[in-house]
């Protein structure tokens, strides 16, 4: 065990008393690196002296919860200024991750933010922000506000680069047309004369190599300063060297006759140029490659309709608080969360769940906010504003998973952390074996060896290359209602090969609806009849009832000696008839005969319906059958998923034969019925014992400790429950095919982030020792650089297009 | 951007203006200078 001993402090939640605190203590007393271990249950926290060398805050987290308990942790999303390249992010990264107190850091390059989860006992944010800062970079909170100084930020950073190009254009061109020149084969090209002068060529190389190149000497000091290295490091090293060595020969040039003696000003001038030329495009892609989360928040409605004391008012939507009454009129925006307290109309839902239909919505319905209310005027009362709303969850997760990192990005992170110095180390051999071996004593041939090698190596697209595939798949995931919650979740769903489907709610619509009517009476008198009395009874069947005799238009009876009879049924008076509806019991309680319709109630419970009897006045008069149906697109669904040969699989606690039903009507060939809902875990988990990848498919609420359990959790759900918590991918549709298409982006977004890969690996890799053996000039490889990672995010962008 | 601009071609004018200046006032007979000493560049 080291020396050094840190002593942290943990909230923990979920002790009950002091058993649990001496559980806890003596957990943590046993893991390997903790000297000692103090829980006071009183104060729900855990102090803990342990090795730093052997184990880490987060071991301690871990622990805890595997012991059944859980640590309060904070967790801050960070705004970053100042990174360049892959190599900024990952120093950032460890930086954080190696803080006291801190249990995960994870920093997007492209989206310039860092995502910290940290011991909010043993640190603060201020602290996290210092680090940063001490790092060489810039950190603020993100909140509203400073996300927009960002933005103001980045769009100024943006210009004045643009500006920055333009100077460094201006004064490069006549050096590269000095250049042009000298080639034999552009002989015939008239070159001013004081472009080939040493000094003048000083003149102009001069203010781009230090005043356009400032922010690459003032990186590479920082980081240098911190024993570090990134791309600025490496351009400073090849335009400096270019730079200095060309006035070596300027002054060499003194007392002589000629004009230029090869110098190199038009290479560390061109490089530089070529450099902030890449940043500029690549600033500028970034940008769009969060249009998904400006298209999301451009959903919002900006203002609402307000009846506050009986007067009409238009006020800002950030002043609708909960309970407030707003109107809705046709063509508007649905301003927040809320519910029908006045009117009908049609809303069109697409842009929150993908649904193209418009949805009819009456009195007591739930409304989404950024819905558009399409013909009636609506009265609602607002349930939920601000963050709450389904859209800003969905916002959220999206960032969210914006901002995480993909299993496969480890291996980017782990190459650029080490890159710039192993470059440095290749670039110093290829100039010694070029100067001493391949071209003896020319040095300046070494020399510009050395600049390429250097050049050609930046580590910018390999930085790039997967989070920029993350934020593009996952925003245009979300534009089709799947929201991923994380990169992780987005590289495994491709590896998925077995779904599995909870019946109810999931393939079915999860709601009992009126299926049969059987009798010998006028069926509209005897719906009526049975539609009245079904109307008392808060049974949710009884209401299923009711609601499909009302969408036959068939008018309802006024109703006298109601009686709910729990476990039989009902009984009640309508138009001065006795009318009894119900399970056999309840006939058999009345002395009702119904053997001969028992063969056909039979039949339909083995569709898994289920059938209620109904007798007026003590005769059997008919019956009526409910049954949940399934969705309509639930079996075109299945076939492409079995189509793109995955194993799909229905699980239910219903019995077999109602599961089987179910199941042939759906086109699922496997069932697995009279499962509990905590047994689904358990099935999840014996398939992937037998090495199958699983996702399970459910509607988030009972479903949950499988959705948990399986490798992929998909929620079906509006967006606006618990799902969204939950599993790993919502779907937002109600849809089935969301399946197919979430598995379908995950595995086009995978190929775009191992096509990015591959090239931003092949850059440096092929571009390396084509620069050291020669074949590579200095201002070709900054071009090469640049182009890089451009058509890296371009690449990543082309996933906003994609069509499921 | 069009300070950018301006700077860049300001600066570019008073370099190449000033060559122009010292080579008329410090040798008169520069722009007879035969080019046949100017080193090629690597090619």
């Amino acid at each position: 065990m080291s020396e050094k001993v840190l002593e942290d402090q943990f909230q923990i939640t979920g002790m009950t008393c002091a058993a649990c605190a001496t559980r806890i203590e003596k957990g943590l007393k046993k893991m390997d690196g903790v000297q000692d271990a103090n829980v006071n249950l009183a104060l729900e926290k855990a102090m803990v002296k342990f090795d730093p060398a052997v184990m880490n805050p987060s071991d301690i987290h871990k622990k805890v919860r595997d012991l059944g308990y859980d640590v309060i942790t904070d967790k801050k999303e960070l705004v970053l200024t100042g990174m360049t390249c892959a190599a900024c992010s990952t120093r950032i990264e460890k930086g954080l991750n190696k803080m006291d107190g801190v249990l995960q850091a994870n920093v997007n390059l492209a989206l310039e933010k860092a995502s910290v989860e940290f011991n909010p006992s043993a640190i603060s944010t201020k602290d996290l922000i210092q680090k940063v800062e001490s790092l060489g970079y810039g950190a603020m909170v993100k909140s509203d506000e400073n996300e927009k100084e960002a933005v103001d930020y980045r769009q100024k950073e943006i210009e004045k680069q643009q500006g920055k190009f333009l100077f460094a254009a201006i004064l490069s061109l006549p050096l590269l047309w000095a250049m042009a020149g000298h080639f034999s084969f552009t002989s015939f090209l008239w070159v001013p004369d004081a472009f080939m002068n040493p000094w003048v060529q000083l003149a102009l190389a001069t203010p781009v190599q230090f005043f356009i190149g400032k922010q690459f000497y003032v990186g590479a000091y920082k980081v240098l300063k911190n024993k570090s290295a990134n791309m600025d490091v490496l351009v400073v090293l090849g335009t400096s060297a270019a730079y200095f060595y060309s006035i070596y020969l300027s002054i060499q040039t003194i007392g002589s006759d000629a004009h230029s003696v090869g110098l190199y000003f038009e290479t560390s001038a061109v490089l530089i140029t070529l450099i902030i030329l890449g940043k500029l495009f690549e600033a500028k892609a970034k940008g769009r490659s969060s249009e998904a989360i400006k298209k999301l928040m451009g959903l919002q409605a900006k203002t609402a309709t307000v009846i506050r004391n009986g007067e009409e008012t238009t006020i800002p939507l950030e002043d609708v608080v909960t309970g407030d009454t707003l109107l809705v009129k046709p063509g508007e925006k649905v301003p927040v969360d809320g519910e029908v307290l006045e009117g009908t109309s049609a809303l069109d839902e697409s842009m929150i769940t993908g649904e193209s239909v418009p949805i009819d919505k009456t009195v007591g319905d739930s409304v989404i906010g950024a819905t558009i209310n399409k013909n009636g005027f609506l009265k609602i009362k607002a349930t939920k504003v601000g963050k709450e709303t389904a859209l800003s969850q969905i916002i959220k997760i999206v960032e969210e998973a914006q901002g995480s990192k993909a299993p496969i990005q480890r291996m980017a992170d782990l190459i650029s952390g080490i890159f710039v110095p192993i470059v440095v180390g290749i670039a110093v051999i290829t100039f010694l074996i070029w100067y001493f071996w391949a071209d003896p004593g020319n040095f300046a041939s070494a020399l510009e060896k050395l600049i390429a090698v250097l050049v050609i190596a930046c580590p910018c697209a390999l930085g790039l290359a997967t989070p920029t595939s993350i934020m593009a798949g996952s925003g245009r995931a979300a534009e089709y209602g799947i929201l991923f919650k994380g990169g992780e979740h987005l590289e495994m769903t491709h590896k998925v090969n077995t779904v599995i489907l909870d019946k109810t709610g999931t393939i079915t619509n999860g709601a009992p609806v009126l299926t049969d009517v059987l009798t010998d009476h006028d069926e509209t008198e005897f719906l009526s009849l049975v539609g009245s009395a079904e109307k008392q009874s808060e049974h949710p069947l009884a209401q299923a009832i009711v609601e499909g005799i009302k969408e036959k238009s068939i008018e309802l009876k006024e109703v006298t000696d109601f009686e709910n009879i729990p476990g039989y049924g009902i009984k009640a008076n309508v138009d001065g008839k006795e009318i009894l509806v119900g399970t056999r019991r309840l006939m058999k309680k009345y002395n009702v005969e119904i053997d001969p319709v028992l063969d056909k109630m039979e039949g339909l419970e083995k569709k898994g319906k289920t059938a209620m009897l109904a007798a007026l006045d003590g005769n059997y008069a008919g019956l009526v059958a409910v049954a949940d149906t399934i969705k309509e697109t639930s079996t075109s669904a299945i076939k492409r998923m079995k189509e793109m040969g995955l194993e799909v699989i229905m699980i239910t606690g219903d019995n077999k034969q109602t599961a089987s039903f179910i199941a042939k009507q759906a086109g699922v060939d496997q069932v697995i019925a009279e499962v509990l809902p905590e047994g689904k875990a358990e099935e999840v988990k014996k398939l992937q014992v037998q090495g199958k990848k699983v996702a399970m498919v459910g509607d988030g609420i009972n479903d949950a400790p499988a959705l948990a359990t399986a490798d992929i959790g998909m929620a079906i759900g509006t967006g606006t429950d618990v799902a969204m918590e939950a599993a790993d991918i919502t779907l937002i549709r109600g849809d089935l095919n969301s399946i197919p298409d979430s598995i379908l982006m995950s595995h086009k977004t995978m190929r775009n982030i191992k096509q990015n890969l591959f090239w931003a690996l092949a850059y440096n890799t092929i571009g390396i020792p084509i620069a050291a053996l020669g074949f590579l000039a200095p201002w070709l490889a900054g071009a090469a650089m640049a182009f890089s990672s451009v058509s890296v995010v371009l690449n990543a962008l082309r996933l906003q297009k994609v069509k499921l | 951007m069009k300070k950018w601009v301006f700077s860049a071609l300001a600066y570019l004018i008073v370099v190449v203006g000033s060559y122009y200046a010292y080579a008329a006032i410090a040798n008169p007979s520069a722009e007879d200078m035969q080019h046949s000493n100017t080193e090629l560049h690597n090619e």
